[in-house]
């Protein structure tokens, strides 16, 4: 199940849990589209107890990431673990998607 | 370094290249095409740290096959080189697409599987809970075969997107199984699915993931084959007896923990 818990009117984090995958990835996609009409601009999804990530849960965030960004918000990955980390680059995707609070944090 | 079996021609790309062994080799290149081999085969286990000269020749090697209408595979590919031509988006062109379809010779994982039994045989039901199960216990059996945990998260994550693949795409119905069967070769293991869905090559599926389009697009779909493609090491499709589609994996796995390096079979 997808958590949910506002920070602000901005901001709002969003907790897969322990995996993101073909089971849970629309109810990811739900989340971040509900987000939106609500009018977050800063989309903050939590995979700090995350060990699975598939290529259906990395599908429901890159859907939505350029909407978001577009409005002037993002959506940020926050404390992946090392292994989460891996799987984004292999499809270098840690070069484009905004990654904080891992040990080889970007500095903006 | 370039050896000769029949219908293929394996040459090892040298580990230093400058401006004279470019031509050197590509001398050599244009030399064995004219005895038109079936297969080219770039050796690049010799290949540390990729350079510009070494990413130049083997896009000209790629273009000399492409233009002679033989095959090019590249094997033994090392991580270095594998990112360098990620980041030039070659990688998905230069192995993927084309006349390059492995980075090892097919005929390579049919020879090593000769006479093996696996290690491990899963048959799951092409469901969610059938393929958790699988996974949990291909899981068990990496973390007690010793392989390094990246790796591990590799496998398993192509193990997923393979057998959830077959799961979206099977007949419902008892008679729907699939199965895994686990081979541990010397370089690596292999991975061998089998399944009784129509006919599916996902290794004729031209797929190119570009990062940046596919945030721009709000990509969501046909990611999967392409990471199940980066991770991977050799794809190898048959249809066995008209019935069922036979897809081998192969991912080389470092020094597993508790074996020591045999430096007598270095070449």
């Amino acid at each position: 199940m997808i958590t949910q818990e506002i920070v602000d009117e901005t901001r709002i984090v969003l907790n897969p849990g322990a995996a993101l995958d073909n089971d849970n990835a629309h109810e990811m996609a739900d989340a971040l589209s509900g987000a939106r009409e609500r009018g977050y601009r800063f989309i903050v999804i939590d995979m700090s107890a995350l060990q699975f990530l598939s290529s259906a849960g990395i599908g429901s965030i890159l859907g939505y990431v350029e909407m978001q960004r577009d409005d002037g918000g993002d959506i940020v990955l926050m404390n992946p673990s090392e292994k989460i980390l891996h799987i984004l680059e292999v499809l270098d995707l840690h070069e484009y998607l905004t990654v904080r609070g891992n040990n080889r944090e970007k500095v903006s | 370094m370039s050896v000769r079996t029949v219908g293929k021609y394996v040459m090892q790309v040298p580990g230093s290249l400058d401006d004279r062994d470019c031509t050197a080799f590509l001398d050599e290149l244009r030399k064995a095409l004219k005895d038109r081999p079936r297969e080219v085969i770039l050796d690049c286990s010799q290949i540390e740290y990729a350079s510009p000269s070494h990413v130049s020749t083997i896009c000209l090697a790629h273009a000399e096959c492409l233009h002679a209408g033989v095959a090019l595979s590249m094997s033994s590919l090392k991580r270095s080189l594998k990112r360098v031509l990620t980041s030039l988006d070659l990688y998905d062109y230069l192995i993927r697409d084309g006349n390059t379809a492995h980075t090892e010779s097919t005929d390579n994982i049919a020879t090593q599987l000769q006479d093996r039994s696996p290690e491990l045989h899963i048959e799951f039901r092409p469901t969610a809970q059938g393929v958790h199960d699988a996974m949990a216990e291909l899981n068990t059996y990496l973390r007690n075969s010793g392989s390094a945990e990246v790796e591990s998260l590799e496998i398993e994550t192509a193990f997923y997107e393979i057998a959830t693949n077959v799961r979206l795409h099977s007949q419902p119905g008892p008679e729907s199984v699939a199965s895994v069967a686990v081979f541990e070769v010397e370089d690596g293991i292999i991975l061998k699915f089998v399944d009784s869905r129509p006919p599916f090559d996902p290794t004729r599926e031209q797929v190119r993931f570009d990062p940046a389009n596919a945030i721009k697009n709000g990509q969501r779909r046909r990611i999967g084959l392409a990471m199940v493609k980066r991770l991977v090491d050799a794809l190898y499709y048959e249809r066995e007896n008209g019935r069922f589609n036979v897809l081998y994996l192969k991912k080389r796995i470092s020094i597993r923990e508790g074996q020591t390096h045999d430096h007598s079979r270095d070449s």
